[in-house]
């Protein structure tokens, strides 16, 4: 796991590149159930009549 | 194949499918990042600057991916009239948009360290940047028109007209004097990828697809129950408008 923090130079692009990828995906996925859960929310309230 | 088009199919056979992508996604994921960021070897020119082509790659490659999907979908829902195929396109572009900018910005946290550049105006990353705007366009389509059915047409006819930009953005390294490389795994004559970042690249591509294919369901399954919700509430507030005019006619008749 050393070789994690050992890229030299290009630490800050590398890490820069890999952690915008991780927040606009996971950002994304998180939205994306998030939406689906409140939906199937509002699906089950209508159905259960209120 | 139009029999996977029935909401209803769809509905069970995506049930059925949605836990296995994103296990395989998030599988691939891990093992994609761990040999992308540990066990891949680096560069003898690029040094370790040559991981980043790990989570660029595949963002780009998901970037034209998605956008033929959508351009697929938009033809059927054009053709056919699929009410699957309108939710699938409407479903697609905000994936296909945050690969595309995923692309355009791990590219430029490459290019300024081995170009000495964040951005040039070359072929390659003009056309990925006019199909991000593409995408946005799409995207601002559907928002604006209320009328659903409108808005399909429209948004297929204009996912339709950008289809033309794929190839371009496919070929402008080779029509053009670029900045950008040329292909390296997507070749007539194979991959001119060494093996050692061939396999790690390959891993983490097919882990997006997966991860495309999981947020896919979710949001093609949310749009589905949203449809259904908006229907049912016009059926009740419909209802509810009539019984009283029905009441008011049984006490005068």
């Amino acid at each position: 796991m050393g070789d994690l923090l050992q890229f030299g130079n290009y630490a800050g692009y590398i890490w820069a590149a890999y952690g915008m990828s991780a927040v606009a995906l996971g950002g994304l996925a998180y939205f994306t159930w998030h939406a689906y859960g409140a939906a199937k929310r509002k699906a089950r309230k209508l159905e259960a009549g209120e | 194949m139009f029999g996977f088009s029935n909401p209803q199919r769809f509905w069970r056979l995506s049930s059925v499918l949605l836990p296995w992508v994103w296990a395989a996604a998030v599988l691939l994921l891990l093992i994609g990042l761990y040999w992308s960021l540990v066990a891949s070897p680096a560069d003898y020119q690029q040094g370790t600057s040559v991981r980043i082509m790990y989570v660029h790659v595949p963002a780009s490659w998901m970037s034209m991916a998605c956008y033929g999907f959508l351009a697929a979908a938009g033809f059927v829902s054009l053709i056919w009239r699929h009410v699957l195929a309108d939710v699938a396109a409407k479903a697609t572009a905000p994936i296909g948009a945050t690969f595309t900018a995923l692309a355009l910005i791990t590219g430029s946290l490459w290019g300024k360290p081995m170009w000495g550049t964040w951005w040039a105006w070359d072929a390659r990353l003009t056309s990925v940047l006019v199909l991000f705007f593409l995408y946005l366009g799409y995207m601002g389509l559907w928002a604006a028109i209320d009328d659903r059915v409108k808005a399909a047409r429209a948004t297929a006819i204009l996912a339709l007209v950008g289809a033309v930009n794929l190839p371009i953005i496919k070929f402008s390294v080779d029509w053009w004097n670029t900045l950008h490389q040329g292909s390296s795994v997507i070749r007539a004559d194979g991959p001119s990828l060494h093996a050692s970042f061939l396999y790690p690249l390959l891993v983490m591509g097919l882990a997006y697809m997966f991860l495309f294919s999981g947020l896919l369901l979710v949001r093609m399954r949310t749009e589905i129950l949203n449809r259904r919700i908006e229907a049912e509430q016009r059926r009740r507030a419909a209802s509810e408008t009539l019984a009283p005019a029905s009441q008011e006619g049984a006490s005068h008749g």
